[in-house]
């Protein structure tokens, strides 16, 4: 009896032991860590012809850190065209004898064309959001150019583009004038959200890239209506507080002194008794050190001191105001997320103006701003002068 | 082939307190917050959770009441006491129709998930039948060691939910959670009708009070473990919110696994954390499963008054796994889920409306 059990039970697990269906070697997959989308134009059919890049490590050309890996790529970039993402990327497999892995991508580069074209940009987003294997952590980031050519720059210093585009995002927080990484997650809020957004910018510059700036979109079409240039992206980074260190050049009696910021705080109230003109103070205090001086006051002395900040002041007053006369008048884009405060605090007059907020009515552009910086300069460094202009005396 | 047999089959009022959490908690938990998320303003949801958790709090209360007062008495029996033999054998039926689709909407609903999140190939029924296999075996075994499997799984089952809430702290914005209290009534209404499926389960106590060794201490331990499936619930939700923001959270499908797949340990040594999530939690929808099917064998075998367990395995469990087939899409397992809900809550209101109404018209004592 108990044999028969046995045996019964052995031929049982014959049925479950015999294979695994979704095992695949290591060693036959390829790992992608880029991708990059541009359009190649217009079909009759009214669809956009799609091109999409993907990056593949090829680990073997990887090696081990002492070794070194020889001198061939240590990726590879693999295009291939149609009408719908999953169609391109299922006519990739054919392209390449490892089968596409999407669970270690890192970024996503979309062109400017494809950010200019109504709607388009949510569309391609879709597979991204939709994929279980992919991560909401990948990074969004809008080229300025052809997308492939981000994914083709050669780095000196590391062995494979999209790893070294993510670390130089990751980097971002040591200039203001860079956006913090936007991650896909939160681009499927701002796809489902009609408030306007921001997408990190990125350009090639010789071997390497460029991340600065900041492409600017519509919510209600998420159509790209323009971008940010670095000293733009500053004032906004600075208006909403995620600026976290950064240099600002003053002039000190005709010499250059630059400021470092250290710390930014940012604190916006919002007065909304006339929805037609509705007001909002930004309040910013920043802390930071004198990191370099071209001049040779004695700047520990308190007049000098007070001199540097209020130069401080009104440098980056100047700045903030620039970006949002920008984002008023000519984008005609809430970028700082005002409207999201608005929703958050006072949710039954959003009701009334979310559809006209940045468009049609434009209750946003209608609003009035009211900036005032407080700088304050916490350090000199370790020296007060560094030299005397004898020659100028 | 020996079984092994556990000294005693009685469970302590720490086991039933144990039992009902391990119950309740399961698959409903994954979609959850997209469904309330979608019914309500902001981050109003918690309300409903909280309203709908006080209300099964006090159901499970006075079910407890009731069936602690006959001790050592079956369902049946006491059933029998207080609204006569035939219908008390009419509940005790609806009870094991009912359990069984709750174990085959577990079964189904685990397998659906991991083939979307985990095996990609494999089909939906070969994981369903060997993750039924797997409940079969523990529900072959000692009743008592199901209840000893719930005490050691539960701890675990809560501390990844507080590991989700906190790794995923770095993420969390204050201002997602914003605006409160901004629902309609009639919203509030609709997102109780979606939340209380969620909190299916409860009803075991009815049957499990029977083996209970101090009968009079099980209301006090059953509220309390009714209570821990809100905290939990509340928890995952606010974190939901707080990381997505509205709008994502009622548009992911598996919102609590997706907070999963956020988690990022500095450091980059251990990525992939929803793995682990993903373990832990079919430890919970396994315990959920395998309870219910206990249910449905301890529920039938009164009625039959057949001491002969493996029988009956065998011949509800092709039941449970052809229920489980049924459905042919993501939307037939919401409409068998919307079924399994709505049935058990429906059921454990009835009995329990009638049981005390009755009871305390006819005066039923123990003994009587």
């Amino acid at each position: 009896m108990i044999s028969r059990k046995v045996c019964f039970i052995v031929s049982c697990s014959f049925l479950f032991l015999t294979g695994c269906w979704d095992q695949v070697d290591i060693e036959e997959r390829g790992f992608i860590i880029g991708s990059a989308v541009d359009m190649m134009g217009k079909k009759e059919n009214g669809e956009y012809e799609l091109r999409l890049t993907n990056q593949f490590v090829i680990p073997s050309t990887l090696g081990a850190p002492t070794q070194g890996g020889g001198d061939s790529d240590a990726f590879t970039n693999i295009s291939a065209t149609g009408e719908s993402m999953f169609a391109i990327s299922r006519e990739m497999a054919q392209l390449t004898s490892r089968s596409p892995y999407w669970e270690h991508l890192k970024i996503i580069i979309v062109s400017k064309e494809i950010a200019e074209t109504k709607n388009l940009f949510a569309k391609i987003m879709d597979i991204f959001l939709r994929n279980p294997s992919m991560r909401r952590s990948i990074k969004v980031i809008v080229a300025d150019e052809d997308a492939k050519n981000v994914l083709d720059v050669k780095p000196t210093n590391e062995k494979l583009p999209a790893l070294y585009i993510e670390s130089v995002m990751e980097n971002s927080f040591k200039t203001a004038s860079a956006l913090e990484p936007v991650r896909v997650g939160q681009v499927h809020a701002y796809l489902l959200n009609q408030n306007s957004y921001v997408i990190p910018k990125i350009t090639t510059s010789g071997e390497g890239i460029q991340y600065e700036g900041a492409a600017v979109f519509h919510g209600y079409d998420n159509k790209m209506v323009g971008m940010l240039d670095g000293e733009e992206t500053k004032g906004l980074n600075l208006l909403t507080g995620n600026a976290k260190e950064g240099a600002i050049n003053i002039e000190l009696d005709d010499n250059i002194l630059t400021y470092e910021l250290e710390d930014v705080k940012s604190n916006l109230s919002i007065d909304t008794k006339d929805k037609n003109n509705i007001h909002i103070s930004v309040k910013v205090k920043v802390e930071g050190s004198i990191a370099e001086t071209f001049g040779t006051e004695n700047i520990i002395k308190k007049k000098t001191l007070d001199e540097v900040e209020k130069q401080v002041k009104d440098e980056l007053e100047k700045i903030i105001n620039h970006t949002i006369k920008k984002a008023q008048t000519e984008l005609n884009a809430d970028i700082f997320g005002i409207g999201d405060m608005i929703k958050e605090r006072h949710y039954d007059l959003w009701q009334q103006i979310k559809n006209e907020w940045d468009h049609g009515e434009s209750y946003f552009a209608k609003s009035t701003f009211h900036v005032a910086v407080n700088a304050e300069v916490r350090a000199t460094g370790s020296s007060d002068q560094t030299k005397k202009h004898w020659s100028e005396r | 082939m020996k079984w092994f047999e556990y000294g005693d089959e009685k469970i302590s009022h720490r086991e039933i307190m144990i039992a009902i959490p391990s119950m309740v908690i399961g698959v409903g938990i994954l979609s959850l917050p997209r469904s309330i998320a979608g019914a309500t303003t902001g981050s109003d949801g918690w309300i409903s959770l909280l309203v709908i958790g006080v209300f099964f709090v006090l159901l499970t209360w006075i079910i407890a009441k009731i069936a602690s007062s006959f001790p050592n008495q079956s369902f049946l029996s006491y059933t029998s006491l207080i609204l006569t033999k035939p219908v008390a054998i009419v509940f005790t039926f609806l009870y094991t129709i009912v359990s069984i689709m709750i174990a085959a909407y577990e079964v189904r609903e685990i397998s659906n998930i991991a083939k979307q999140y985990l095996f990609d190939r494999t089909p939906v029924e070969v994981i369903s039948l060997i993750f039924l296999l797997v409940v079969v075996y523990a529900v072959a075994g000692s009743r008592a060691g199901i209840f000893r499997l719930n005490m050691m799984f539960l701890p675990i089952i809560i501390l990844v939910a507080l590991a989700v809430f906190v790794f995923n702290l770095g993420w969390f914005r204050l201002g997602n959670l914003l605006p409160v209290f901004e629902t309609s009534l009639s919203d509030y209404v609709k997102s109780f009708s979606t939340g209380i499926t969620s909190y299916v389960g409860f009803g075991i106590i009815l049957f499990y009070i029977s083996l209970a060794e101090k009968p009079e201490k099980t209301p006090r331990f059953a509220v309390i473990g009714m209570g821990i499936p809100i905290v939990v619930y509340i928890l995952l939700y606010i974190t939901c919110l707080g990381v997505f923001g509205h709008s994502v959270t009622s548009n992911l499908l598996y919102p609590t696994i997706e907070l999963a797949k956020e988690i990022d340990i500095p450091g980059g040594f251990f990525e992939r954390v929803e793995s682990v999530f993903f373990v832990i939690w079919i430890m919970a929808i396994f315990n959920t499963t395998v309870m219910a099917l206990d249910i449905a064998i301890l529920a039938l075998s009164s009625i039959f008054k057949s001491k002969d367990k493996m029988r009956l395995i065998l011949i509800l469990s092709p039941l449970v796994y052809v229920v489980a087939m049924y459905p042919k899409d993501i939307e037939g397992i919401g409409v068998l889920g919307n079924i399994v809900g709505y049935s058990a809550i429906i059921l454990t209101f009835t009995v329990t409306v009638l049981l005390g109404v009755v009871g305390k018209l006819r005066r039923v004592k123990q003994g009587d």
